[in-house]
């Protein structure tokens, strides 16, 4: 990951968003890698959220701007941002329970041989991109209401895989799992970036991302607090950026507020 | 652990808890009870046929059983459109008053205004592509729940009917659509072999169409399906034209069968066809359902009747009968809901 010598892959250049009056985002600048996990952290209220919506175009930016392999974006619905090969890995997953794996890996975008579906090339597809990933799936043919939570982040992360996007944006994708799947969801993440993908890592759990995490950009009241390499930074310093936007506070001056962990 | 323990019998709670993997199931294989629950219908309709057979002599001839499935031929054609609304996650009961009004339609055009049958019953089919777009247009584009506005459109169409008609049936003298209906090629009824073909054609376009992929999708999760690209609307459009156009050619059969439109025709004929789908074992919360199911249904209930003729039983038993299988099959469906939800 030398990021001199390769244009970004997403740019995001003095965003803001204002809802009426209130002020969401606020100058968020930052670039992302191909090949890269950025973790967003911050607590909540941070604009996160917010600033995953614009960059999958659910809502339109107020200021500034975004760009894409170095091209001018702007993205009226998600369709957009799809097209310019961003996926987003939605918290509910957006899977159909009852339907078996390889329909929803392909679901929207089923292969066609004539008038009807090409079945052996959708169940051999997802087979092969299954096998790619750390986490196993007893097989394509098993509908997604008697997989586990992590199975279920797996088909869902899947899909952006036999989608083709290059961008994904995954928001909190542990949050409704136990210590176990997260620990599997997480090496997830991992696989994606070892496939050239640029990951975008939403969470306000700092523990789970600091092993997935290649860059940690922290949030604080719709600002960017700091963009830190993991490599270069500390649980403390992360941790400061996240209750008090700013790492060189010291605990005790904010009153007592809890740390996040 | 005992036989019973791995049915799930001898744990009351499993009984109405969805299947979650967990233990020796965590890898997705489904329970034998599940399993068991799956292949129901396709038992039933056995037992019922093996019951018959050996209960009456006359049952399991060639003529009887092909007699079975032209009686099932208009509840079949409905079901097969039921079914497919209710994988779509809606429901379509304007179909009784759909027949009505498509066999008086019929009746009209070749009685009163002199049309030959064959461009009559284009019209019958243009009625139902009419009333799928009104439904279509209450439940996507006003946004109803489809119970109440296709229940309302029901009450509206029968109506018309009544008006048309003056609340009298139209009987036919030009018998050309009834003569149609009586042939019987390969030995077969016609109606048999348009209940045949609608069935096939429903297989064949739920499970192996990019339009029948993307009505399980968008009856399972509807939001997902819209995320993922698919055109909903259209979805759900295709949906309502395709029962009325079924419900449309249920009323065509009628209107041969009996040699006659009326207003009053299939009068709550969605509670035969809820029953045959039910007994499918199809899922309310829509995303699930066979049409192949769905057939086993039907016949259940077209052997059940026909083989309760046979042995001359009381047609007021024969009702109770029809009831129990009514409460049987909403049983069903009630256990596979639970088993489905989360
Ligand atoms: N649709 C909205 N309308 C008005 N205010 C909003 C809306 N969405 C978010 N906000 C506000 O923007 C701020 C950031 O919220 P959000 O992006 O959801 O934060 P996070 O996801 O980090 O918890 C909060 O103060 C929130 O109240
Ligand atoms: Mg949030």
């Amino acid at each position: 990951m030398t990021e001199t010598t390769s244009a970004p892959l997403l740019s995001a250049d003095g965003v803001g968003k204002l809802f009426g009056h209130v002020r969401a985002l606020r100058d968020v600048s930052f670039d992302l890698q191909a090949g890269e996990v950025l973790a967003v952290l911050g607590d909540n209220g941070a604009g996160k959220s917010t600033l995953i919506k614009i960059l999958s175009g659910v809502y339109d930016l107020s200021e500034g701007r975004l760009r894409v392999r170095g091209e001018d974006v702007t993205f009226g619905k998600p369709a957009d941002a799809a097209a310019k090969g961003i996926a987003t890995v939605y918290q509910d997953l957006a899977l159909v329970d009852t339907r078996d794996v390889a329909a929803n890996l392909f679901l929207g975008r089923e292969f066609r041989r004539g008038p009807f579906v090409d079945r052996r090339r959708m169940y051999r597809e997802a087979e092969q991109v299954l096998a790619g990933l750390t986490i196993q799936l007893p097989s394509v043919r098993v509908p997604i209401y008697l997989l586990s939570g992590g199975q279920r982040q797996a088909v869902a992360i899947a899909r952006v895989l036999v989608g083709g996007a290059d961008i994904v944006i995954m928001d909190e994708p542990t949050a409704a799992l136990g210590v176990q799947e997260s620990e599997r969801v997480l090496r997830l993440v991992r696989d994606l970036r070892d496939a050239g993908k640029a990951v975008i890592l939403i969470s306000h759990n700092l523990q789970q991302v600091w092993q997935t995490a290649d860059r940690i950009m922290v949030m604080h009241l719709g600002r960017v607090a700091g963009i830190r390499r993991r490599a270069d930074s500390t649980v403390e310093e992360i941790v400061k950026l996240i209750v008090y936007g700013d790492p060189d506070e010291t605990p005790g001056h904010g009153g007592d507020q809890q740390v996040p962990m | 652990m005992t036989a019973l323990d791995s049915l799930g019998v001898l744990n009351p709670v499993s009984w109405f808890r969805p299947t979650r993997p967990s233990g020796s199931d965590r890898d997705g294989r489904r329970r034998v009870s599940d399993r068991l629950l799956d292949l129901g219908i396709y038992l039933s309709l056995v037992a019922l046929v093996l019951y018959f057979w050996q209960a009456s002599p006359y049952f399991m001839t060639q003529r009887n059983l092909l007699n079975v499935g032209a009686a099932v031929a208009v509840t079949g054609v409905l079901a097969a459109g039921m079914t497919i609304a209710l994988i779509a996650g809606q429901l379509d009961l304007t179909v009784g008053a759909n027949i009505a009004v498509t066999s008086v339609v019929v009746a009209l055009a070749v009685q009163d205004l002199g049309w030959s049958t064959p461009p009559a019953v284009l019209l019958g089919l243009a009625v139902g592509v009419a009333i799928g777009l009104v439904n279509t247009a209450l439940v996507v584009g006003v946004g109803i729940n489809s119970i109440i506005a296709t229940l309302a459109m029901g009450i509206v169409i029968r109506g018309i009917a009544l008006i048309s008609t003056d609340g009298q049936t139209k009987p036919l003298t030009n018998l050309a659509l009834p003569d149609f209906l009586q042939t019987r090629p390969l030995g077969v009824p016609t109606s048999v072999w348009i209940l045949a073909a609608v069935f096939v054609v429903s297989w064949v376009v739920m499970s192996f169409t990019r339009m029948g992929w993307h009505i399980y999708g968008v009856g399972g999760n509807a939001s997902a399906a819209l995320r993922a690209g698919v055109r909903t609307k259209r979805v759900y459009a295709g949906v309502f034209i395709t029962t009325g156009v079924l419900a449309a050619l249920g009323g065509i059969l009628t209107t041969g069968t009996s040699s006659s439109g009326g207003p009053n025709y299939a009068n709550g004929a969605e509670f035969d066809v809820l029953t045959a789908v039910l007994l499918g074992g199809i899922g309310l919360a829509g995303g699930s359902g066979r049409v192949q199911r769905t057939l086993a249904g039907v016949l259940v209930i077209g052997v059940l009747n026909n083989g309760l003729t046979l042995m001359s039983v009381n047609s007021y038993y024969q009702q109770l009968a029809r009831g129990a299988v009514f409460v049987l099959a909403v049983v069903l469906g009630v256990i596979g809901e639970r088993r489905r939800a989360r």
